[in-house]
């Protein structure tokens, strides 16, 4: 662990982007503490206000404080990445294992569900199915944890195939431990680093694709304040052109955090592999 | 190789589409509400109205029922009519859209490859120098911004403040169709598509061109005295650039998901915003025509990825 944090702290970019993460998250979590206003509270005399005092971001055309949105919209992003990671990981946990541990015909049927589902437009499937069901938090992140769950389960397949052979996993398999006790006690821990770098990646892409549809309109429907549905409501070409406030700070807080979190995800990635240390001693 | 393709097609492709429209349609059907609903509360629309044009669309029928006919339909290369008041044939609509978007693709995906590559060689051969951290870098800028906020930040710039280019659209009524005009439209949606792919295949290449030059064989060409140039551009890079081929097949469908948006940004005519306009009033023929349309234009861009790897690569034979 020592060794690990050693190796991560060496990319800098990955220490830049941990830290820059942390403020993110902790200000999402405090974020009833920090934000100086309501953040749905409209104010029709403070319509389309510039940067003040009272105001550090300015306010939008319906006079609420940029600043607390933003502040709760990072609770939204940072939840829904979060979540819709989540259940991709489950179902491409489970579905990853059983293809790659049971092989034959259970591994071909999964991974032609895997190909339909990989090899299609990822966001027209998703406005199509989230203008079906209605456009809602929750169906935001259901849609995009279900449409992902190829991703982790492709590597997880790949890991158990490679892991089966190896010689604990025979030696499990000679002292009469069940298929369920092989996969989930003694391969998938082996395959937990792959599996950690790919879910934070996967968080970076969640919450570009939740930004994406609430700019779209399809993701989180207004009143509550999603970045990406900060930026849809800037749209119209005079807000564009006149009130900057209202656009670059939320589409600026998406970049960062993902910036951060691909960052983050490269470290853990160079930090785990063992062979960082050999090509470090070539150079 | 014909019976390669021949197989691909009818082994893998037909299937996948098969089972993709499958799920579609299920997930359509079941939902709630359906494209009469809106019907439901307008005056002077009885229930009686209702009912004819649901058995009218054909919404009485079951699930399988209605997916045989659409798929019976589809087989005889017939999509259906649109569901709005204008009902037209859906294929007319996909076949107006689509050359935009296939331009628009295409521009962005030579953008990334012209870009992308000898930005990717130039890092591989300077690594570790400043230009390579200064890469790297812009490649992770590249695949974290997003595709709005980038191209909200291009129209900002160079339509509204410095006024040079037009904040979207593609050519007006009656505007002459110049080159010139082409580039005019198609350059600031087809940087902002392209971007990510740019990054992604910098980073590739540089990775790609990394492996290679640790091969023997290059110690080979090395050891007899070759100079570094024709080693790099000679024996290396024709090895390297191989997997970029496979890299092309992979970002074909993220280039259509991108130009959803980038279309939406730019008011670009093309499936996109047709995609969009479809969902908002649930026209399930055109909803279920552009997903099919999208998902074959998908599968055609990976067989050509996978054929030009073969025809590329003299040790890749296809069975």
């Amino acid at each position: 662990m020592r060794k690990f944090w050693q190796r991560f702290r060496r990319n800098k970019f990955a220490l830049i982007g941990l830290c820059i993460l942390t403020a993110f998250i902790l200000a999402a979590v405090f974020a009833p503490l920090l934000a100086p206003h309501d953040p749905n509270r409209a104010n029709l005399r403070m319509r389309n206000q510039p940067p003040s005092r009272e105001y550090p971001f300015g306010t939008d055309d319906m006079g609420r404080d940029i600043l607390s949105r933003l502040l709760y919209g990072g609770r939204i992003s940072l939840s829904v990445g979060l979540v819709s990671v989540g259940i991709s990981l489950s179902i491409g946990l489970v579905l990853g294992s059983l293809a790659g541990y049971f092989g034959g015909f259970v591994d071909t049927f999964i991974m032609r569900l895997a190909d339909i589902f990989y090899s299609f437009p990822f966001l027209i499937l998703a406005i199509t199915i989230s203008a079906i069901f209605g456009p809602s938090i929750y169906n935001t992140m259901i849609i995009l944890g279900v449409l992902s769950w190829p991703g982790p389960a492709r590597l997880l397949r790949a890991e158990f195939l490679k892991l089966k052979t190896t010689d604990f996993v025979a030696a499990a398999t000679a002292l009469g431990a069940r298929p369920g006790r092989i996969m989930f006690r003694h391969i998938l821990p082996n395959a937990f680093s792959p599996l950690l770098v790919s879910a934070t990646l996967g968080v970076a892409s969640a919450i570009l694709s939740e930004a994406g549809l609430s700019f779209l309109g399809l993701g989180v429907p207004p009143p509550a304040p999603s970045w990406g549905n900060m930026l849809n409501r800037a749209r119209p070409l005079h807000i564009l052109a006149g009130m900057p406030w209202m656009w670059i700070p939320p589409g600026l807080a998406v970049f960062v955090v993902v910036l951060s979190i691909n960052f983050v995800g490269d470290g853990l990635r160079d930090a785990f592999d063992p062979r960082q240390d050999q090509t470090q001693q070539h150079d | 190789m014909w019976r390669y393709i021949v197989r691909r097609v009818f082994v893998q492709g037909i299937p996948v589409l098969l089972g993709f429209t499958f799920l579609l349609y299920l997930v359509i059907t079941i939902a709630p509400g359906s494209p009469v609903t809106h019907l439901r509360g307008v005056p002077n629309i009885d229930e009686e109205t209702i009912a004819r044009r649901e058995a009218q669309l054909g919404l009485n029928d079951s699930f399988p029922v209605q997916y045989a006919k659409w798929l019976g339909r589809v087989l005889k290369g017939d999509l259906g009519l649109s569901f709005d008041s204008s009902r037209r044939p859906v294929a007319d609509l996909i076949m107006e859209r689509m050359p935009a978007t296939i331009l628009l693709s295409l521009c962005s995906i030579i953008l990334a490859w012209v870009i992308g590559i000898p930005v990717g060689i130039l890092s591989a051969r300077y690594q570790y120098s400043a230009l390579d951290y200064a890469v790297t870098f812009f490649a992770f800028v590249g695949i974290s911004i997003p595709s709005f906020f980038f191209g909200l930040l291009l129209l900002y710039v160079f339509a509204l403040k410095l006024d040079v280019l037009p904040a979207g659209g593609f050519f007006m009524a009656g505007e002459a169709r110049t080159f010139l005009g082409y580039v005019k439209y198609l350059l600031l949606p087809s940087i902002t598509l392209g971007l990510s792919d740019i990054a992604g295949i910098a980073r590739y290449m540089r990775s790609s061109l990394l492996e290679v030059l640790g091969h023997d064989f290059l110690r080979t060409a090395r050891a007899k005295g070759l100079g570094e140039n024709i080693v790099v551009y000679k024996h290396a890079l024709r090895n390297a650039l191989l997997p970029i081929l496979t890299l092309m097949g992979f970002t074909i469908p993220f280039i259509f998901s991108g130009a959803v948006i980038v279309e939406n940004i730019f008011a670009w005519p093309g499936l996109g915003s047709l995609a969009i306009q479809a969902v908002s009033e649930r026209n399930y023929p055109v909803i279920m025509g552009i997903n099919l349309m999208f998902a074959v234009l998908i599968f055609i861009g990976n067989l050509i990825a996978d054929i030009s790897y073969a025809v590329a690569d003299p040790r890749i034979r296809y069975e």
